[in-house]
């Protein structure tokens, strides 16, 4: 099986990182890596531009999602992605966010867990391989058929 | 009792001197009868038992005989006033009153005064009595009331004070029996003194013991007009003179002091543990977070290394050296802060001008903060004198920070340090238009390790906690306005006196 796991975060080493370590353990895996909050809000919004990044092939797309950001922030790109897919339980259901951020902030946490999309919430750093399982449980759970 | 030293027919109205000394043989009251020139006439066996005196002895001496050498002078003076105008009286009631004894030992003593006429002379009756038991009993109970570690008051219904230890008089600033005779009202701040009859009456019907004022703060005044904090205990006294208030009360100015003090203490651990958990915690965290991406960034350059990916390696090692390199600057900061508290804090005549224009131009460029504006606007009628090591530290951080979050968007970027003086103290402003501080951070700002904008995350997020740090050593404050405007930081130092 394959889905995509898109990256949001602006420390291009932590995106290096989850990169290697994703597809140390799926080498087919795709993943898209995105520096800011501003290019995500942009493909969430344009369905087209979206499906041709993710090439998700029905799968729902994983996106590991940084909180400080410069700019719009995780929780601007939260709040985006709850507005654009409010009437749309099918497109908002091709979405896992998990939060990938150095906060360890309890606030944070809880705003973050407050959006029904955000399956869970993982301080960095952390593990490649504990990485991996976190998103392949959800990913998983979230699967409409699940294939292999 | 002793037999009449000669048999006196007491049926005879007119042998008054004989009815007297009947009288006086069968009294157990020491009496004597005086002429009006002071001389003994008659004295009955009491008597000369009190004064250590054989039988008839006295008779025909001068009453001054009994008197203490240091009243004995002036007696005879007192005497004839007497006789001038002779009423029954009292003497030695609410004062100390001695007779001596032969042998020259005194004996307090009360006496009565009775003008008697004999054979139409005048002459005079005293009874005496003698009080050292009395004095002996009141001595044992002043010595204990003495002893307390707390002063007592007694006040009788009127509220006057009518027993006060040395201790009370002590604690209100009185002479040693002062107190006597004083309103108790007269012991409270102004204040209380209107409605304190009414709980004084209020006590004396209810009649049980009892702590005053409980729940609320007791405040007493002495003599000099200051206050002091004091706790009451009320005991109700039943005598046979009618009924009293016995207070006990403890001035409480150094436990009170001491709970401040003890609360202050606890409150100030209990920030510094907080401070130390979340150092601990931040710490490891924030050291843990590099070090992690460094080993995962060399393990991949192992592998990429095996498959002969050079230039992966190379990316890799190089992207380790920076997080090294940063992670080692981070370490600096945390020791930066740690001995904040070990500078030394002599101050000294400062040049702001000198010292803002050394930091502005160590600040690093490579960041592309080159074209960032420098504005300065200092108005300084005095010297600022301060610890320069800690001002210089507190300037570094914000001015950097102005520098570093600059908002690229802008046509300009500038800093801007101001400085104006405000009574005592001297507020140094760094503000700048950069991107601002989100809202959602502002409580968090001085906290250690936080960083709000993480693309230029060359920062430790130790800056701020480090000014914190300095400001407060330097005893001033530190607040600040951001926006998507900009942000302004307010330093409020005091211009330390010579």
């Amino acid at each position: 099986m394959t889905f995509p796991i898109i990256v949001v975060d602006d420390d291009e080493v932590d995106r290096y990182l989850v990169k290697r370590a994703v597809t140390k353990w799926d080498r087919s895996c795709k993943v898209i890596e995105v520096a800011d909050g501003e290019n995500i809000i942009t493909m969430v919004e344009d369905p087209a531009l979206f499906h041709r990044e993710t090439d998700g092939q029905g799968q729902p797309a994983v996106v590991l999602l940084d909180i400080n950001m410069p700019g719009l922030n995780g929780f601007d790109v939260l709040d985006a992605i709850q507005q654009r897919f409010a009437e749309d339980e099918e497109r908002r259901s091709m979405v896992v966010v998990m939060m990938f951020t150095s906060s360890d902030n309890v606030q944070d946490q809880e705003r973050a867990l407050s959006y029904d999309f955000v399956k869970d919430y993982i301080v960095k750093p952390l593990d490649g391989d504990d990485l991996n399982r976190i998103i392949r449980r959800h990913a998983e759970a979230t699967t409409p058929e699940a294939v292999g | 009792m002793n037999a009449p030293q000669h048999p006196i027919d007491v049926r005879q109205p007119d042998d008054a001197l004989a009815r007297l000394e009947f009288a006086f043989n069968i009294s157990p009251t020491p009496m004597l009868l005086v002429d009006e020139n002071g001389r003994i006439v008659l004295t009955n066996r009491q008597v000369e038992i009190l004064f250590e005196y054989d039988a008839g002895e006295l008779t025909d001496k001068l009453v001054e005989v009994l008197i203490p050498e240091d009243v004995k002078p002036h007696h005879p003076d007192l005497r004839e006033a007497f006789m001038q105008v002779p009423a029954q009286r009292f003497m030695g009631t609410g004062r100390d009153l001695f007779g001596v004894t032969k042998t020259g030992r005194p004996v307090p003593i009360e006496i009565g005064l009775h003008p008697f006429s004999v054979d139409d002379d005048m002459h005079v009756l005293v009874a005496v009595l003698d009080i050292t038991e009395r004095k002996a009993g009141e001595l044992k109970i002043r010595r204990a009331l003495d002893a307390a570690s707390s002063a007592m008051v007694m006040v009788d219904e009127e509220g006057r004070i009518t027993l006060a230890n040395a201790l009370a008089d002590q604690m209100f600033g009185y002479p040693a029996g002062g107190l006597l005779g004083e309103a108790i009202e007269q012991l409270l701040p102004e204040r209380h003194r209107f409605r304190h009859p009414v709980y004084r009456r209020g006590f004396f019907l209810g009649k049980t013991s009892r702590s005053m004022g409980v729940g609320r703060s007791l405040f007493a005044l002495r003599r000099d007009g200051t206050e002091f904090p004091v706790e009451i205990g009320l005991t109700p006294i039943e005598t046979s003179d009618g009924h009293f208030v016995m207070s006990t009360i403890n001035d409480v100015t150094e436990a009170r002091a001491q709970e401040r003090e003890a609360r202050a203490r606890n409150k100030e651990l209990s920030r510094l543990n907080t401070e130390l958990t979340q150092f601990a915690y931040s710490a490891s965290h924030d050291l843990k977070a590099p070090l992690t991406s460094i080993s995962g960034l060399l393990r991949f350059a192992g592998e990429d290394l095996e498959a002969g990916d050079l230039e992966e390696v190379k990316s890799s090692i190089h992207k380790a050296g920076d997080l090294a390199h940063r992670l080692s600057s981070r370490i600096e900061d945390m020791l930066t802060i740690a001995r904040a508290d070990h500078v030394k804090d002599d101050t000294e005549v400062v040049d702001l001008a000198q010292i803002v224009a050394e930091v502005w131009s160590d600040l690093p460029d490579d960041d592309g903060s080159g074209e960032v504006t420098l504005r300065t606007d200092f108005v300084l009628a005095s010297e600022f004198r301060t610890n320069p090591t800690m001002l210089r530290g507190v300037l570094e951080n914000l001015i950097g920070n102005a520098k570093t979050y600059r908002d690229q968007t802008r046509e300009e970027c500038f800093v801007e340090v101001t400085c104006r003086e405000d009574e005592d103290s001297i507020v140094v402003t760094v503000g700048d238009n950069g991107i601002g501080i989100p809202e959602r951070h502002h409580g968090d700002v001085f906290k250690m390790f936080k960083r709000f904008a993480s693309d230029r995350n060359t920062g430790s997020g130790l800056g701020l906690a480090l000014v914190k740090k300095y400001v407060d050593l330097l005893a001033g404050t530190i607040d600040f306005e951001s926006s998507d405007a900009g942000t302004t930081f307010r330093v409020t130092l005091p211009n330390t006196p010579v």
